[in-house]
């Protein structure tokens, strides 16, 4: 199952161990959120750090700033004293506080002709007869002994070790096991790739070569990872390079990588990797890229300096120590941000302001290096929360993009990917365990999710959003959380009940579809009004809050009114506009997951009428297919086409729902009037 | 008689929600064909309240005993009062013509990089009836335009013509057309009874749009008066 998972996942921070996940949970167990008292404590005081009257995105960094500066800080997110963490396993029969693992390998065929894995672990509950770790099948264990190096009797099946004892282990017991054996980690099939060896460049990501907690839903732990490779490869792995040393006959070098923080992916690379460095950052950013690639390194130096920066304004300071870009084989085919470390697909690190790959750098890098945040600084607790990872790593991206490039579209992207792929009966909650096994996975734990995270964001305002960031980091980081944490934050932030909106858009599946029609008429002192009706289809009815763009005629200015409350089937509701209505567009900045059509035949614009100005709408949104581009290999939609969505596809204007804008829809048009 | 210049047309648009206009009809005392639209509502269709307040002695007053003594005879006419030409917008123009009955075009001048054009066009329905309409497509060039005209109830019509544009890899690069003079729509009315009206572009509904995508502003609307009177009535 663990394979089978693995094959359809993409980058995720967090993959070996929801695999692990998936054996842990019980079928169709569902969290149900509860709703927060509207009195958090917190309130008063985060929101009077808020200057009154300032742009909230603007206010809410000067406040992370100003907050980083004070002393004692407030909130969790700057660099913690690795002592002061203190070792979580989360529920099962023993936590491992540290693993130190030491390897010899062989880049171009994988194979590790030594491996040994010291696991230092303490029991977690009373009278454990048998202690289940998680070890790769594919490899031989040759011994098993405590500290003193005595064997344990233990049996190895399927990639379960199970250690045993004379007596029942006791609450409290510390132990430790030494695991040593040889093998080559299993590199799957498929698009992603836990693995992959040559002779330029190899990478072992998501192959689980160490130990495993079995019993736990998830085990944080300190780690030293001990990389020996021939002389002329140079290691980049996960956390921090300490050490690299060579050995007497000046054949291997061994490179060495503290996790001073706690963390379950301990992962590396292997090439003739050039070191490129800079210093601009909050924290010192490294890369490893092949010498064919030297050239670009600004771009990509300058481009991880800028993400840092960004993130640092809006969720508080990196939370590591470092950052390292590794380049990895194209057969990964995405990237992968384990702790202070991030690894991409080798094409993207020739990216620059004048590629046409420069958008998907950019994205990828921005996806990774969120990861730090969502997936590394807050681990997920329960596979149902891998939302908070995935979800949150892809807003994060979406958003620097937004505020970047000054461009809705990824956001708007996701979305349409989301409601335009997957069929309603394999619509799966994105809060619920189902999302896991989903065929859907990407659409629904990246794209969807990002989308939703962005409602609330809206929903919420800046103000309240990031403030519940801040309290979620505070209170949950260097440690693991679940959707319900999240949603805890934001109720305390924010005051408000989220409950329908957790039960709406996590817990169920869907998205509003409205048939929307309008009337106008003049009212006093020059204003008009607007009525909007809006029908909803199909059996899921929703709640949500749509704002109205009205376009006036004349000089075509906007105004926004509303926000549309739709509840129910049909919601009726007026608004004063200051002038004759040209167009009207709901969700025109299209923030929310929702498609409407025209309720009157024609008026395509809403504007009250068929007329002349829906024909010109027409045209302006003529020739547009719902995609740019199908094919590739296996991100979303299922079947295996790459769905890369055209943000300027309206549902409204293709009248006969076949996803392109064109003659057809308009000789519809031209009958419709 | 004399028709002030309006630019911008006449600004009564509630025949957009029929409950409002339930209400406007005792307010502005016209009769329920007569306000569907007809901004350009003449004193010929006002009831006799009304007309008694009318002072202007060149236009005929129905009244309800009928045409007064001096009750002209002889087969209707339209006399169309052309205003002046705009140097950059739209005006609806008589056409010379040996019919009995009016026939207009409109017609757009001065205008550069245009995308598309919209509007909607009002008359008084008592006093003009519609006997055909036919758009022209001056925007096709090398690059295809739809164009739409279609009456609606109470004296009305929608215009609208476009560019329709192909993508080349997603991109778009939309090109214009500039016109110095052309025709974008013909009509041709019959009369129905005497009066005056004015064939009127309406506020609502316009927009017109250079290949930017963006409103083009400043443009003048120029509306066309006109008159119906008997033939042995001295209509000219």
């Amino acid at each position: 199952m663990m394979r089978t998972l693995l094959s359809i996942l993409l980058g995720s921070a967090l993959l070996a161990s929801a695999a692990t996940f998936a054996f842990a949970v019980p079928p169709g167990h569902k969290d149900t959120f509860r709703p927060l008292s509207a009195t958090g404590a917190e309130i008063p005081e985060l929101r009077a750090r808020i200057p009154g009257g300032a742009d909230p995105m603007h206010t809410n960094r000067a406040l992370l700033r100003a907050s980083r500066a004070a002393e004692p800080r407030h909130f969790a997110t700057a660099l913690k004293d690795p002592d002061e963490i203190t070792p979580t396993n989360y529920g099962g029969y023993f936590n491992i506080l540290h693993q130190h693992v030491a390897l010899s390998i062989s880049p171009p065929t994988g194979e590790m002709d030594s491996l040994v894995v010291r696991v230092d672990a303490e029991i977690t509950k009373d009278e454990i007869a048998k202690i289940p770790m998680a070890f790769p099948q594919e490899f031989e264990i040759t011994s098993v002994v405590d500290e003193n190096g005595e064997d344990w009797d233990y049996t190895f099946t399927s990639g379960s070790l199970v250690l045993e004892g004379e007596e029942p282990f006791l609450l409290g017991t510390p132990f430790t096991v030494v695991v040593t054996g040889s093998g080559t980690p299993y590199c799957g099939s498929g698009y992603l790739h836990a693995c992959s060896f040559n002779n330029s460049l190899s990478y072992v990501t998501h192959a689980q070569y160490y130990a495993g907690n079995s019993s736990a839903d998830i085990d944080l732990y300190t780690a030293v990872l001990e990389v020996t490779v021939p002389a002329g490869f140079i290691v980049a792995g996960t956390g921090k390079m300490v050490d690299a040393h060579t050995s007497e006959d000046g054949e291997f070098v061994t490179w060495v990588f503290s996790h001073d923080y706690e963390t379950h992916l301990l992962s590396f690379s292997m090439a003739d990797y050039q070191e490129i460095a800079t210093d601009e950052a909050s924290i010192p950013i490294r890369g490893w890229i092949r010498d064919k690639h030297m050239d670009n390194k600004d771009t990509i130096l300058n481009l991880a300096t800028n993400i840092v920066g960004f993130y640092e304004s809006v969720f508080g300071p990196f939370p590591f120590e470092n950052l390292d870009i590794v380049e990895i084989h194209n057969n990964f085919s995405g990237g992968y941000g384990p702790m202070a470390t991030i690894m991409m697909m080798s094409d993207v690190f020739s990216s620059n302001e004048d590629s046409d790959y420069y958008s998907f750098f950019v994205q990828l890098m921005s996806h990774e290096i969120g990861h730090q945040y969502w997936g590394n600084l807050v681990n997920i607790l329960k596979p149902n929360s891998v939302t908070l990872s995935e979800g949150m790593a892809e807003f994060s991206s979406a958003l620097h993009w937004q505020e970047v490039f000054d461009s809705s579209s990824n956001f708007i992207g996701n979305g349409m990917t989301y409601m335009y792929t997957i069929p309603g009966e394999e619509d799966v909650g994105i809060g619920t365990y189902g999302v896991y096994s989903s065929p859907h996975y990407q659409t629904l734990a990246y794209d969807k999710a990002s989308v939703v995270f962005n409602m609330l964001r809206l929903q919420l305002g800046d103000e309240a959003f990031f403030a519940g960031i801040e309290i979620f980091i505070a209170s949950h980081g260097y440690g693991a959380a679940t959707l319900f944490d999240f949603f805890e934050s934001m109720e305390i932030a924010s005051g408000e009940d989220l409950s329908a909106f957790f039960e709406q858009w996590f817990n169920g599946i869907r998205y509003p579809r409205l048939e929307m029609s309008t009337e106008t008429w003049p009212d006093t002192d020059g204003s008009w009004m607007v009525q909007v009706t809006a029908e909803q289809i199909g059996e899921h009815l929703f709640d949500i809050d749509i704002p109205i763009t009205v376009t006036l005629q004349g000089d075509h200015r906007r105004q926004i009114v509303g926000p549309l409350k739709v509840s129910g089937e049909e919601t009726v509701q007026s608004f004063r506009v200051d002038g004759p209505v040209l167009r009207v567009d709901p969700d025109q900045e299209r923030n929310l997951l929702q498609r409407t059509w025209a309720g009157a035949a024609g008026d395509l614009n809403l504007s009250g009428e068929a007329d002349g100005s829906d024909l010109i709408d027409m045209a302006i949104r003529h020739d547009r297919n719902i995609v740019f581009q199908w094919g590739g290999g296996g991100r979303g939609g299922g079947g295996g086409g790459y769905f890369y969505p055209n943000a300027g596809y309206l549902t409204r204007y293709d009248l006969n729902s076949d996803g392109k804008i064109d003659s057809s829809d308009v000789e519809l048009l031209m009958n419709a009037y | 008689m004399t028709f002030p210049h309006r630019p911008y047309g006449f600004r009564n648009h509630l025949i957009s929600l029929p409950f409002l206009t339930l209400l406007a009809i005792p307010l502005l005392g016209w009769s329920a064909a007569g306000c569907a639209d007809s901004g350009p509502g003449s004193s010929a269709t006002s009831d006799a309240s009304d007309a008694s307040e009318e002072t202007d002695a060149d236009v005929p007053v129905l009244t309800d005993a009928g045409w007064d003594s001096t009750e002209p005879s002889g087969p209707l006419e339209a006399l169309a009062n052309p205003q002046e030409a705009p140097l950059s917008g739209l005006q609806i123009l008589a056409i010379d013509s040996e019919e009995t009955g009016l026939e207009v075009k409109i017609r757009g001048v001065g205008l550069k990089d245009l995308f598309g054009v919209a509007c909607h066009i009002v008359w008084d329905p008592e006093i003009l009836s519609l006997e055909s309409l036919t758009a022209a497509s001056p925007l096709t060039t090398d690059i295809p335009s739809q164009s739409i005209l279609h009456e609606r109830d109470g004296g009305r019509a929608v215009y609208g013509t476009a560019r329709f544009h192909t993508s080349s890899w997603g991109q778009f690069d939309y090109k214009g057309v500039d016109l110095d003079d052309a025709v974008f729509a013909t009509f041709k009315f019959s009369p129905v009874a005497a009066g005056e009206t004015i064939i009127a572009f309406r506020d609502l509904g316009r927009d017109v749009r250079d290949a930017s995508l963006k409103p083009i502003e400043d443009l003048e609307w120029v509306d066309l008066p006109v008159t119906v009177a008997h033939s042995d009535e001295g209509a000219k």
